[in-house]
Protein backbone atom coordinates (compact mmCIF):
# COMPACT_ATOMS: atom_id res chain seq x y z
CA UNK A 1 0.00 0.00 0.00
CA UNK A 2 2.68 1.89 0.99
CA UNK A 3 4.41 1.41 -2.45
CA UNK A 4 1.34 2.68 -4.20
CA UNK A 5 0.66 6.02 -2.36
CA UNK A 6 4.15 6.34 -3.39
CA UNK A 7 4.22 5.98 -6.65
CA UNK A 8 0.73 8.10 -6.94
CA UNK A 9 3.40 11.01 -5.62
CA UNK A 10 5.20 10.07 -8.03
CA UNK A 11 2.88 10.22 -10.67
CA UNK A 12 2.01 13.76 -10.29
CA UNK A 13 5.69 14.83 -10.32
CA UNK A 14 5.67 12.87 -13.22
CA UNK A 15 2.73 14.59 -14.61
CA UNK A 16 4.11 17.94 -14.11
CA UNK A 17 7.66 16.55 -15.96
CA UNK A 18 5.25 15.66 -19.16
CA UNK A 19 5.74 19.66 -19.39
CA UNK A 20 9.41 19.83 -18.89
CA UNK A 21 11.60 18.84 -16.14
CA UNK A 22 10.36 20.19 -12.60
CA UNK A 23 12.33 20.19 -9.37
CA UNK A 24 11.38 17.05 -7.22
CA UNK A 25 9.76 17.88 -3.24
CA UNK A 26 11.45 16.78 -0.07
CA UNK A 27 10.12 13.88 -0.49
CA UNK A 28 13.71 11.97 -2.52
CA UNK A 29 13.46 9.20 -5.31
CA UNK A 30 16.11 7.32 -2.43
CA UNK A 31 13.30 7.20 0.34
CA UNK A 32 10.34 6.26 -2.10
CA UNK A 33 12.85 3.36 -3.13
CA UNK A 34 13.70 2.35 0.40
CA UNK A 35 10.43 2.15 1.46
CA UNK A 36 9.13 0.14 -1.83
CA UNK A 37 12.07 -2.20 -1.56
CA UNK A 38 11.05 -2.66 1.74
CA UNK A 39 7.11 -3.30 0.90
CA UNK A 40 7.55 -5.07 -1.92
CA UNK A 41 7.90 -8.66 -3.61
CA UNK A 42 9.97 -9.22 -6.51
CA UNK A 43 13.05 -11.58 -7.31
CA UNK A 44 15.93 -10.94 -9.94
CA UNK A 45 19.09 -10.24 -10.86
CA UNK A 46 21.51 -7.11 -10.28
CA UNK A 47 24.64 -6.02 -11.87
CA UNK A 48 26.51 -3.97 -9.98
CA UNK A 49 29.11 -2.28 -12.52
CA UNK A 50 32.28 -0.08 -11.67
CA UNK A 51 35.06 1.66 -12.91
CA UNK A 52 38.21 0.42 -11.38
CA UNK A 53 41.03 2.60 -13.36
CA UNK A 54 40.81 2.35 -17.18
CA UNK A 55 38.75 -0.99 -16.84
CA UNK A 56 34.80 -1.36 -15.72
CA UNK A 57 34.33 -4.55 -13.66
CA UNK A 58 31.14 -6.01 -13.60
CA UNK A 59 29.39 -8.54 -10.91
CA UNK A 60 25.62 -9.99 -11.07
CA UNK A 61 23.49 -11.19 -7.70
CA UNK A 62 20.71 -12.74 -7.49
CA UNK A 63 17.72 -10.86 -5.14
CA UNK A 64 14.71 -11.77 -3.90
CA UNK A 65 12.09 -9.97 -1.64
CA UNK A 66 9.07 -10.66 -0.01
CA UNK A 67 7.06 -10.37 3.35
CA UNK A 68 9.48 -7.21 4.62
CA UNK A 69 12.20 -10.10 3.77
CA UNK A 70 15.10 -8.57 1.20
CA UNK A 71 17.80 -12.01 0.33
CA UNK A 72 20.76 -11.03 -1.56
CA UNK A 73 22.83 -14.62 -2.73
CA UNK A 74 26.17 -14.97 -3.66
CA UNK A 75 29.72 -15.76 -1.76
CA UNK A 76 28.33 -13.74 1.21
CA UNK A 77 24.52 -13.80 1.15
CA UNK A 78 23.10 -10.52 2.63
CA UNK A 79 19.85 -9.70 4.06
CA UNK A 80 17.82 -6.55 5.01
CA UNK A 81 15.07 -7.82 7.96
CA UNK A 82 12.98 -4.80 7.95
CA UNK A 83 15.44 -2.22 9.86
CA UNK A 84 18.22 -4.65 10.37
CA UNK A 85 20.52 -5.74 8.58
CA UNK A 86 22.33 -9.53 8.83
CA UNK A 87 25.25 -11.08 6.54
CA UNK A 88 25.39 -15.33 6.04
CA UNK A 89 28.73 -16.23 7.61
CA UNK A 90 29.95 -19.98 8.89
CA UNK A 91 26.38 -21.55 8.43
CA UNK A 92 24.78 -18.71 10.73
CA UNK A 93 23.00 -15.43 10.09
CA UNK A 94 24.88 -12.77 11.61
CA UNK A 95 23.23 -9.01 12.82
CA UNK A 96 25.42 -6.47 10.76
CA UNK A 97 23.28 -4.13 12.24
CA UNK A 98 20.56 -4.31 14.77
CA UNK A 99 16.93 -3.32 13.75
CA UNK A 100 16.83 -1.63 17.53
CA UNK A 101 19.31 0.92 15.98
CA UNK A 102 17.76 4.34 14.87
CA UNK A 103 17.71 5.43 11.90
CA UNK A 104 20.19 8.13 11.00
CA UNK A 105 18.50 11.48 10.12
CA UNK A 106 20.16 12.50 6.72
CA UNK A 107 20.24 16.09 6.14
CA UNK A 108 18.58 17.75 3.71
CA UNK A 109 19.86 17.51 0.20
CA UNK A 110 18.30 19.94 -1.28
CA UNK A 111 21.02 22.43 -0.22
CA UNK A 112 23.66 21.10 -2.06
CA UNK A 113 21.41 18.87 -4.88
CA UNK A 114 18.60 19.60 -7.12
CA UNK A 115 16.62 16.84 -8.55
CA UNK A 116 14.73 17.11 -11.76
CA UNK A 117 12.35 14.50 -12.70
CA UNK A 118 11.68 13.39 -16.25
CA UNK A 119 9.77 10.66 -18.15
CA UNK A 120 11.98 7.24 -18.32
CA UNK A 121 12.25 4.39 -21.37
CA UNK A 122 10.21 1.41 -20.60
CA UNK A 123 12.93 -0.95 -18.55
CA UNK A 124 12.58 -4.93 -18.35
CA UNK A 125 8.62 -4.42 -19.14
CA UNK A 126 8.27 -1.49 -16.54
CA UNK A 127 7.71 2.12 -17.17
CA UNK A 128 10.14 4.33 -15.25
CA UNK A 129 10.77 7.80 -14.58
CA UNK A 130 13.99 9.14 -14.81
CA UNK A 131 15.63 11.11 -11.48
CA UNK A 132 18.67 13.38 -12.10
CA UNK A 133 20.41 13.96 -9.07
CA UNK A 134 22.34 17.32 -10.01
CA UNK A 135 25.01 19.41 -8.59
CA UNK A 136 25.18 22.59 -10.25
CA UNK A 137 25.19 21.93 -14.54
CA UNK A 138 26.51 18.29 -13.79
CA UNK A 139 24.11 15.05 -13.58
CA UNK A 140 25.88 13.41 -10.75
CA UNK A 141 23.45 10.45 -10.51
CA UNK A 142 20.66 9.58 -12.46
CA UNK A 143 17.98 6.98 -10.79
CA UNK A 144 15.59 5.51 -13.26
CA UNK A 145 12.45 3.98 -10.49
CA UNK A 146 9.54 2.10 -11.64
CA UNK A 147 6.34 4.42 -12.21
CA UNK A 148 3.68 2.06 -10.11
CA UNK A 149 5.69 0.59 -7.23
CA UNK A 150 8.34 3.34 -6.84
CA UNK A 151 10.97 0.27 -6.68
CA UNK A 152 14.35 1.57 -7.72
CA UNK A 153 15.30 -0.22 -11.03
CA UNK A 154 18.36 1.26 -12.27
CA UNK A 155 21.01 4.01 -10.45
CA UNK A 156 23.85 5.45 -12.30
CA UNK A 157 26.72 7.84 -11.20
CA UNK A 158 28.89 9.76 -13.44
CA UNK A 159 32.25 11.33 -13.79
CA UNK A 160 33.28 15.02 -13.78
CA UNK A 161 33.43 13.97 -17.74
CA UNK A 162 29.97 12.48 -17.96
CA UNK A 163 30.75 9.25 -17.78
CA UNK A 164 29.33 6.00 -16.13
CA UNK A 165 31.40 5.49 -13.01
CA UNK A 166 29.24 2.99 -11.63
CA UNK A 167 25.68 1.51 -11.91
CA UNK A 168 23.26 -0.69 -9.91
CA UNK A 169 20.80 -2.03 -11.83
CA UNK A 170 18.42 -5.04 -12.33
CA UNK A 171 19.16 -7.13 -15.05
CA UNK A 172 16.34 -9.30 -14.81
CA UNK A 173 13.11 -8.54 -12.69
CA UNK A 174 9.67 -10.17 -11.76
CA UNK A 175 7.58 -7.73 -9.77
CA UNK A 176 5.05 -10.47 -8.11
CA UNK A 177 2.77 -8.73 -5.28
CA UNK A 178 1.36 -12.52 -4.74
CA UNK A 179 5.00 -13.97 -3.68
CA UNK A 180 4.99 -15.79 -0.21
CA UNK A 181 6.95 -14.50 2.44
CA UNK A 182 10.69 -15.62 2.32
CA UNK A 183 11.50 -17.25 5.56
CA UNK A 184 12.90 -15.32 8.48
CA UNK A 185 16.02 -16.66 10.17
CA UNK A 186 15.09 -18.72 13.13
CA UNK A 187 18.46 -17.94 15.33
CA UNK A 188 20.79 -14.49 15.10
CA UNK A 189 24.14 -13.05 16.74
CA UNK A 190 24.86 -10.19 17.30
CA UNK A 191 27.90 -8.54 16.27
CA UNK A 192 29.68 -6.28 19.04
CA UNK A 193 28.80 -3.07 16.98
CA UNK A 194 27.13 -0.46 19.29
CA UNK A 195 25.78 2.97 18.93
CA UNK A 196 28.27 5.30 20.58
CA UNK A 197 27.57 9.41 22.16
CA UNK A 198 30.25 11.56 20.04
CA UNK A 199 30.72 12.67 24.09
CA UNK A 200 31.67 9.15 24.86
CA UNK A 201 34.72 9.33 22.48
CA UNK A 202 36.51 12.12 24.66
CA UNK A 203 38.11 14.21 22.11
CA UNK A 204 40.55 10.86 21.39
CA UNK A 205 39.00 10.70 17.89
CA UNK A 206 38.40 13.51 15.54
CA UNK A 207 34.40 13.62 14.94
CA UNK A 208 33.71 17.18 13.87
CA UNK A 209 29.60 17.79 13.48
CA UNK A 210 30.99 18.81 9.82
CA UNK A 211 33.28 17.92 7.11
CA UNK A 212 33.91 19.48 3.86
CA UNK A 213 31.77 19.85 1.03
CA UNK A 214 28.13 19.94 2.96
CA UNK A 215 28.58 16.48 5.01
CA UNK A 216 26.95 16.50 8.41
CA UNK A 217 27.46 13.63 10.93
CA UNK A 218 24.61 11.78 11.09
CA UNK A 219 26.16 8.62 13.91
CA UNK A 220 28.85 7.47 15.52
CA UNK A 221 29.29 3.78 16.27
CA UNK A 222 32.19 1.31 17.98
CA UNK A 223 32.80 -2.32 17.05
CA UNK A 224 36.21 -3.28 19.05
CA UNK A 225 39.18 -0.79 18.80
CA UNK A 226 37.08 0.35 15.37
CA UNK A 227 35.34 3.57 15.75
CA UNK A 228 32.62 4.93 12.79
CA UNK A 229 31.51 8.26 12.43
CA UNK A 230 29.10 8.49 9.35
CA UNK A 231 28.35 11.45 7.09
CA UNK A 232 25.92 12.39 4.88
CA UNK A 233 25.05 15.02 2.58
CA UNK A 234 21.72 14.44 1.69
CA UNK A 235 22.28 11.71 -0.89
CA UNK A 236 25.48 10.14 -0.88
CA UNK A 237 27.41 8.98 2.55
CA UNK A 238 30.21 8.70 3.80
CA UNK A 239 31.89 6.42 7.11
CA UNK A 240 35.00 7.36 8.64
CA UNK A 241 36.73 4.90 10.14
CA UNK A 242 39.30 5.93 12.84
CA UNK A 243 41.87 2.69 14.76
CA UNK A 244 44.44 4.30 17.27
CA UNK A 245 47.79 3.20 16.08
CA UNK A 246 50.42 3.48 12.93
CA UNK A 247 49.95 2.45 9.75
CA UNK A 248 52.10 -0.37 9.28
CA UNK A 249 54.92 -0.80 6.44
CA UNK A 250 52.71 -3.38 4.97
CA UNK A 251 49.40 -2.58 6.03
CA UNK A 252 48.15 -1.17 2.73
CA UNK A 253 45.92 -3.79 0.47
CA UNK A 254 48.73 -3.89 -3.01
CA UNK A 255 46.19 -1.68 -5.62
CA UNK A 256 46.32 1.42 -4.38
CA UNK A 257 46.58 4.63 -5.80
CA UNK A 258 48.59 7.03 -4.10
CA UNK A 259 47.08 10.18 -2.83
CA UNK A 260 47.95 13.12 0.06
CA UNK A 261 45.38 14.04 2.01
CA UNK A 262 46.22 17.34 4.42
CA UNK A 263 49.69 17.05 3.61
CA UNK A 264 49.68 13.35 4.58
CA UNK A 265 50.30 10.21 2.34
CA UNK A 266 47.73 7.81 1.67
CA UNK A 267 46.20 5.39 -0.46
CA UNK A 268 42.92 5.51 -2.76
CA UNK A 269 41.26 1.92 -4.08
CA UNK A 270 38.11 1.70 -5.77
CA UNK A 271 35.49 -0.86 -4.35
CA UNK A 272 32.11 -1.85 -6.27
CA UNK A 273 30.17 0.74 -4.38
CA UNK A 274 32.99 3.91 -4.57
CA UNK A 275 35.67 4.96 -2.80
CA UNK A 276 38.20 4.25 -0.47
CA UNK A 277 40.81 6.17 0.83
CA UNK A 278 43.69 5.36 3.84
CA UNK A 279 46.47 7.19 5.49
CA UNK A 280 47.79 8.17 9.40
CA UNK A 281 47.32 11.26 10.60
CA UNK A 282 48.94 12.18 14.33
CA UNK A 283 48.43 8.40 16.17
CA UNK A 284 45.26 7.62 14.20
CA UNK A 285 44.63 5.43 11.18
CA UNK A 286 41.70 6.54 8.69
CA UNK A 287 39.83 4.18 6.57
CA UNK A 288 37.50 6.47 5.00
CA UNK A 289 34.36 4.53 2.86
CA UNK A 290 31.96 6.43 1.00
CA UNK A 291 29.56 5.99 -2.05
CA UNK A 292 30.27 9.48 -3.16
CA UNK A 293 32.37 10.24 -6.30
CA UNK A 294 36.06 10.75 -5.40
CA UNK A 295 36.24 14.24 -5.86
CA UNK A 296 33.60 14.66 -3.23
CA UNK A 297 35.14 12.35 -0.82
CA UNK A 298 38.65 14.49 -0.97
CA UNK A 299 37.01 17.46 -0.49
CA UNK A 300 35.08 16.26 2.84
CA UNK A 301 37.92 14.78 4.52
CA UNK A 302 40.39 17.04 3.79
CA UNK A 303 38.54 18.84 6.89
CA UNK A 304 39.60 15.52 9.28
CA UNK A 305 42.47 16.59 11.36
CA UNK A 306 44.29 13.37 12.75
CA UNK A 307 44.20 13.09 16.77
CA UNK A 308 47.30 13.35 18.26
CA UNK A 309 46.31 11.06 21.30
CA UNK A 310 46.52 12.15 24.70
CA UNK A 311 47.86 15.59 25.54
CA UNK A 312 51.20 16.29 26.77
CA UNK A 313 49.44 17.65 30.36
CA UNK A 314 47.77 14.27 30.76
CA UNK A 315 50.96 12.38 29.75
CA UNK A 316 52.60 14.47 32.56
CA UNK A 317 50.10 13.68 35.00
CA UNK A 318 49.42 9.51 33.92
CA UNK A 319 53.83 9.93 34.35
CA UNK A 320 53.79 11.51 38.16
CA UNK A 321 51.08 9.32 39.56
CA UNK A 322 53.06 6.27 37.72
CA UNK A 323 56.08 7.52 39.50
CA UNK A 324 55.02 8.46 43.24
CA UNK A 325 52.77 5.02 42.86
CA UNK A 326 56.44 3.35 42.21
CA UNK A 327 57.84 5.11 45.49
CA UNK A 328 55.00 4.34 47.61
CA UNK A 329 54.33 0.89 46.41
CA UNK A 330 54.53 -0.80 49.43
CA UNK A 331 54.43 -4.15 47.86
CA UNK B 1 34.93 1.63 28.72
CA UNK B 2 32.15 3.19 31.06
CA UNK B 3 34.59 5.70 33.39
CA UNK B 4 37.61 4.86 31.61
CA UNK B 5 36.68 6.20 28.46
CA UNK B 6 37.38 4.98 25.01
CA UNK B 7 40.81 3.63 25.92
CA UNK B 8 41.71 2.22 29.56
CA UNK B 9 44.36 4.59 29.74
CA UNK B 10 43.30 5.94 32.98
CA UNK B 11 42.91 2.95 34.68
CA UNK B 12 46.11 1.07 33.64
CA UNK B 13 47.85 2.51 37.19
CA UNK B 14 45.20 1.66 38.67
CA UNK B 15 44.84 -1.44 37.56
CA UNK B 16 48.55 -2.23 38.07
CA UNK B 17 48.10 -1.23 41.91
CA UNK B 18 45.56 -2.77 42.21
CA UNK B 19 42.78 -0.49 43.19
CA UNK B 20 40.47 -1.02 41.05
CA UNK B 21 36.88 -2.28 41.84
CA UNK B 22 35.93 -6.52 40.84
CA UNK B 23 33.62 -4.65 38.44
CA UNK B 24 35.83 -1.71 37.15
CA UNK B 25 38.86 -4.62 36.94
CA UNK B 26 37.15 -6.47 34.87
CA UNK B 27 35.75 -4.11 32.41
CA UNK B 28 39.53 -2.89 32.00
CA UNK B 29 40.58 -6.64 31.65
CA UNK B 30 38.01 -7.09 28.64
CA UNK B 31 38.81 -3.86 27.05
CA UNK B 32 42.39 -4.78 26.85
CA UNK B 33 41.96 -7.67 25.65
CA UNK B 34 40.38 -6.60 22.42
CA UNK B 35 42.46 -3.50 22.19
CA UNK B 36 46.11 -3.92 21.80
CA UNK B 37 47.04 0.22 22.14
CA UNK B 38 46.08 -0.19 25.37
CA UNK B 39 47.75 -3.58 25.73
CA UNK B 40 50.70 -2.26 24.86
CA UNK B 41 50.67 0.78 26.75
CA UNK B 42 49.89 -1.34 29.94
CA UNK B 43 53.22 -3.70 29.30
CA UNK B 44 55.02 -0.41 28.76
CA UNK B 45 54.09 0.81 31.87
CA UNK B 46 54.91 -2.54 33.51
CA UNK B 47 58.13 -2.05 32.14
CA UNK B 48 59.17 1.09 33.32
CA UNK B 49 57.94 0.19 36.61
CA UNK B 50 59.82 -2.99 36.84
CA UNK B 51 63.37 -0.53 35.91
CA UNK B 52 63.04 1.25 38.42
CA UNK B 53 62.34 -1.34 41.03
CA UNK B 54 64.80 -3.24 39.73
CA UNK B 55 68.02 -0.28 40.62
CA UNK B 56 70.31 -1.53 42.98
CA UNK B 57 70.10 0.36 46.35
CA UNK B 58 73.10 2.64 47.08
CA UNK B 59 74.25 3.45 50.15
CA UNK B 60 75.94 7.21 50.51
CA UNK B 61 79.43 7.76 51.79
CA UNK B 62 79.84 8.19 55.29
CA UNK B 63 78.97 11.61 56.40
CA UNK B 64 77.74 12.58 53.29
CA UNK B 65 74.31 13.51 54.60
CA UNK B 66 75.46 15.74 57.19
CA UNK B 67 77.75 17.10 55.02
CA UNK B 68 75.11 18.07 52.29
CA UNK B 69 72.93 19.67 55.11
CA UNK B 70 75.31 21.48 57.68
CA UNK B 71 74.61 24.89 55.76
CA UNK B 72 71.14 26.50 55.13
CA UNK B 73 72.77 27.23 51.60
CA UNK B 74 73.32 23.42 50.87
CA UNK B 75 70.35 22.72 52.00
CA UNK B 76 68.56 24.62 49.26
CA UNK B 77 70.61 23.87 46.41
CA UNK B 78 70.27 19.98 47.49
CA UNK B 79 66.36 20.53 47.95
CA UNK B 80 66.45 22.25 44.11
CA UNK B 81 69.04 19.61 42.55
CA UNK B 82 66.36 16.49 43.85
CA UNK B 83 63.44 18.58 42.89
CA UNK B 84 64.90 19.12 39.19
CA UNK B 85 65.69 15.49 39.10
CA UNK B 86 62.99 14.15 40.19
CA UNK B 87 60.88 16.58 37.18
CA UNK B 88 63.56 15.61 34.40
CA UNK B 89 62.78 11.49 35.30
CA UNK B 90 58.80 12.58 34.80
CA UNK B 91 59.31 14.27 32.09
CA UNK B 92 61.55 11.76 30.18
CA UNK B 93 59.19 9.09 31.18
CA UNK B 94 55.99 10.58 30.85
CA UNK B 95 56.59 13.11 28.36
CA UNK B 96 57.35 11.47 25.61
CA UNK B 97 54.50 9.60 23.40
CA UNK B 98 54.86 5.97 23.64
CA UNK B 99 55.40 4.15 20.47
CA UNK B 100 51.85 3.06 18.62
CA UNK B 101 50.72 -0.60 18.00
CA UNK B 102 50.71 -1.22 14.60
CA UNK B 103 47.31 -1.11 12.65
CA UNK B 104 45.95 -2.91 9.52
CA UNK B 105 42.81 -2.17 8.68
CA UNK B 106 40.38 -4.82 7.66
CA UNK B 107 39.43 -2.83 4.57
CA UNK B 108 36.57 -5.23 3.31
CA UNK B 109 34.83 -5.40 6.96
CA UNK B 110 34.78 -1.82 6.81
CA UNK B 111 33.43 -1.09 3.46
CA UNK B 112 31.22 -4.22 4.31
CA UNK B 113 30.14 -2.15 7.45
CA UNK B 114 29.77 1.18 5.55
CA UNK B 115 27.18 -0.47 2.99
CA UNK B 116 24.94 -1.90 5.54
CA UNK B 117 25.36 1.74 7.10
CA UNK B 118 24.27 3.26 3.76
CA UNK B 119 21.63 0.98 3.50
CA UNK B 120 19.62 1.83 6.34
CA UNK B 121 18.46 5.08 5.14
CA UNK B 122 19.54 4.57 1.54
CA UNK B 123 18.26 2.23 -1.06
CA UNK B 124 18.85 -1.05 0.46
CA UNK B 125 18.89 -2.80 -3.28
CA UNK B 126 21.64 -0.92 -4.51
CA UNK B 127 23.37 -0.36 -1.31
CA UNK B 128 23.57 -3.88 0.13
CA UNK B 129 24.42 -5.22 -3.72
CA UNK B 130 27.60 -3.53 -3.84
CA UNK B 131 28.36 -5.07 -0.14
CA UNK B 132 27.79 -8.92 -1.47
CA UNK B 133 30.23 -8.50 -3.80
CA UNK B 134 33.81 -9.59 -2.98
CA UNK B 135 36.34 -6.85 -2.38
CA UNK B 136 39.31 -7.60 -4.90
CA UNK B 137 41.79 -4.69 -5.63
CA UNK B 138 44.12 -5.17 -8.66
CA UNK B 139 46.62 -2.92 -9.62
Amino acid sequence: MKALVGAAALAVIVGGAAAGPVAADSETALDQARRSAQASSFSGVVDVVWRDGKVMRERQLTVKAAGGVLLFGGPTPLMALDQARLVHEDAAWDVLWPAAFARLSRPDSGTKYEQRVSVGPKMLGYDTIIVDIRRGERVRERLYVEQFFGLLLRREQFDDRGRIQRSVGFRELRIDAAAPPLPRPVSTATRALRSVAVDELHGAYSAPVVLGDGYRRTGAFRQGDVVQVVYSDGIYDLSVFEQRGRLGSKAAPRGGRPVRIAGAKGWHYTWPGGQLILWQAGRTVYTVVADAPYDDVVGAIRTVKGSSGPSVAYRFRQACRSLVATFTDDR
Amino acid sequence: MGGAGPHAAEALSALLDAQLAAADEQVVRAHLAGCPACAAELRQVEMARSWVRGLPPVDPPFGFYERLLDTPRRRRWAAASLAAAAAASVAFMGVLPAREAPVKPAVATLIRTHAVTASVDGDPVSQLATAGVPVSFRP
